[in-house]
């Protein structure tokens, strides 16, 4: 029996609660780890209060340990930061558990169940960290004379990032589950012995060479909903400004594309054929009613026809 | 003190000074082994005068000479005594602990076999690959590793021949040793274990049960590279069909791996120029060729696997029908 922990940085309420709500049930420990002057790595304003609330509410076990700390160190770099709180967090989490999960709160988990197994063969196996495939979702899109016609009406449709000939991807932002002890190098990376899981035998992420060893595989609805940019426009702006990524996000281009996108979504999945690893979304529907808090609702509301 | 006892078997082909050695290594033991039987298939008879100066060492021979490991295994195995049987390489010293370490994990009675670590003197080979130690991978490639050290016990989906063991009634549960790994043998030792792994045994990989592995003499060079990889890649379409049939994903999936290696080869050719224009036309020359023939060899071991396998197939299927006379542990 492997003993399962967590941390979690309260700083984005936007898909917190589902995150947590997909492993709470599997772990002994959250501990919850926040700047105590509710400040961004950047040293921008974060709705820490906001994400605490949430969290408290669905804590009905006692699970959650709170940890205050200062991380908005404005002579460091943001990403310096980023994987200075993540170690705080990891050490905590990891004080009487065999693994600590390092979901983000935009990361929720489509089968618990099927994650603790790989987790399960990861410790057989002697790894010290497990990959776990994630669906990078882009955006919402809206109704469309497209959308009207095809799929379900009562699923939001998402633009989600693909491989050429509109072919899944995972995506890996670094081990999702460690040992405790684990000495983070950049944000949640730094486990050396990778126990790797994909949606195919042969790998899929775009960032791995081909011959990437893949050690278990599951079905493309068993991994992460990466509700990356998943967001209101207003909260997204409001958001490139305290990234670990900031510096990268804060362009305007990006930020105008990423709208742009939303609005022609069977453009963006045509310029699949040509455009960069990095920009190639595919228009998916997605069952996510079991993830979706009033918030969420408020922007899917808008990519249904129900 | 284990509770079971071991016999060893010694494939060996050509290298009598090796067997020497080999043996003295084992006269060494902590938990010597209730018999000791090297199989030879070399065409002279210094290995067998070797073995007749070693005290109560049994000697066999094996007739199908070169690139018959798995026919060796077998033959041995139809003299020994011991409920677990260990395999060891002619150029594997083991450590005096070596056949103690690997019987203690029989105490569990779903080990259907355990493995040890072979070191090869590389520096760091202990310390890393811990998560790829004798994997059967989903694209149905096989991982090694068997060198590393990950301070404890690992469940594996394949073992080591140089240094392997199996609980003997297992080997007999799933019909004794294959034989049909011609070439460089590549692959023969994976049958056995894939095999325990489908009838639900395990197998364990231990760091404690340690054998010094040393280069053989014969095993260099661009010919033995491209035999290796035109066997390679042709016993290993032999073992998937063979072990997990056909209609397995992973054998299915083997035939994508084979391309993906061999585009990935294939991506050397964009080394030349470099090469040419750092070291001259011939050094450029010689890795075009180089890239070519290696692509080459996988490519037509892909192809030849699976006339290969089909025979083979075949061959396993006439051995087990009800109206085959069935020896357990003889050769294929």
């Amino acid at each position: 029996m492997v003993s399962l922990s967590a941390y979690v940085l309260a700083g984005d309420p936007w898909w917190l609660e589902a995150s947590v709500r997909s492993y709470y049930h599997l772990v002994d420990r959250i501990v919850v780890s926040y700047d105590q002057d509710h400040l961004s790595w950047t040293g921008t304003p974060l709705p820490v209060p906001e994400c605490l609330d949430l969290i408290a509410a669905l804590d009905v076990d006692d699970k959650c340990v709170y940890q205050p700390g200062h991380y908005a160190r404005l002579d460091h770099h943001p990403l310096d930061n980023d994987t200075f709180q993540r170690q705080c967090a990891l050490d905590a989490a990891g004080e009487d558990a065999d693994w600590v999960i390092q979901l983000d709160t935009d990361e929720v988990l489509q089968r618990p169940d099927v994650f603790a197994g790989c987790v399960r063969d990861a410790d057989e196996h002697a790894a010290d960290g497990v990959e776990f495939p994630a669906r990078w979702l882009y955006n919402t899109a809206g109704p469309s004379r497209f959308t009207r016609f095809v799929g379900r009406p009562d699923r939001p449709w998402f633009l989600e990032r693909c491989r050429r000939f509109w072919g899944i991807s995972a995506t890996f932002p670094g081990p999702v589950a460690v040992r405790p002890g684990t000495q983070l190098t950049v944000a949640r990376q730094g486990a050396a012995e990778l126990f790797r899981v994909d949606y195919r035998a042969h790998n899929t992420d775009t960032h791995h060479p081909a011959d990437a060893p893949v050690h278990r595989v599951i079905g493309a609805d068993e991994g992460i909903l990466h509700f990356s940019w998943v967001r209101d426009a207003a909260y997204m702006a409001r958001k490139t400004g305290w990234s670990g990524h900031t510096t990268e996000y804060a362009e305007p281009r990006r930020i105008r594309n990423w709208r742009l996108r939303a609005k022609a979504p069977l453009a963006t999945e045509a310029a699949v054929l040509w455009a960069n690893r990095d920009e190639r979304y595919r228009l998916v529907q997605l069952e996510v009613d079991a993830y979706v808090g009033a918030r969420e609702r408020v922007l899917l509301n808008g990519s249904t026809l129900s | 003190m284990p509770s079971l006892r071991a016999s060893v078997v010694i494939p060996t082909y050509n290298r009598p000074d090796r067997v020497r050695t080999c043996l003295e290594h084992l006269a060494r033991q902590s938990v010597p082994p209730v018999e000791i039987v090297v199989v030879d298939s070399s065409p002279g008879d210094q290995t067998q005068a070797v073995v007749a100066a070693a005290d109560g060492v049994i000697y066999r021979r094996n007739p199908m000479g070169r690139g018959a490991t798995a026919e060796s295994r077998a033959i041995g195995l139809a003299d020994v005594t011991a409920e677990v049987v260990a395999f060891l390489d002619d150029d594997a010293n083991a450590r005096p602990d070596w056949l103690h370490q690997l019987l203690l994990r029989y105490a569990d009675e779903t080990v259907g076999g355990v493995g040890g670590s072979a070191l090869n003197g590389i520096p760091g080979e202990r310390d890393h690959g811990f998560a790829n130690i004798g994997r059967l991978l989903p694209d149905g490639r096989l991982t090694g590793f068997f060198a590393a050290d990950p301070g404890r016990d690992v469940v594996v989906d394949h073992l080591l021949g140089a240094n392997m063991s199996f609980r003997r009634a297992a080997i007999d549960q799933v019909g004794g040793i294959h034989g049909g790994y011609p070439g460089t043998c590549l692959r023969e030792e994976s049958d056995l274990a894939l095999r325990l792994r489908r009838t639900g045994y395990h197998l364990v990989y231990t760091p404690d049960a340690v054998v010094d592995h040393l280069p053989g003499e014969y095993a260099k060079g661009k010919r033995f590279d491209r035999r290796y990889s035109f066997y390679g890649n042709r016993n290993h379409v032999v073992l998937l069909a063979r072990t997990l049939g056909w209609s397995s994903p992973i054998t299915r999936r083997f035939p994508r791996t084979a391309v993906i290696e061999i585009r990935t080869e294939m991506r050397r050719l964009s080394t030349a120029l470099p090469i040419y224009r750092a070291n001259g036309a011939q050094a450029g020359l010689r890795t075009v060729v180089g890239v070519l023939t290696r692509m080459a060899a996988l490519s037509l071991g892909l192809v030849a696997g699976y006339p290969a396998a089909f025979a083979q197939i075949r061959s396993d299927r006439r051995r087990s029908a009800p109206s085959a006379r069935v020896e357990v542990g003889t050769p294929a």
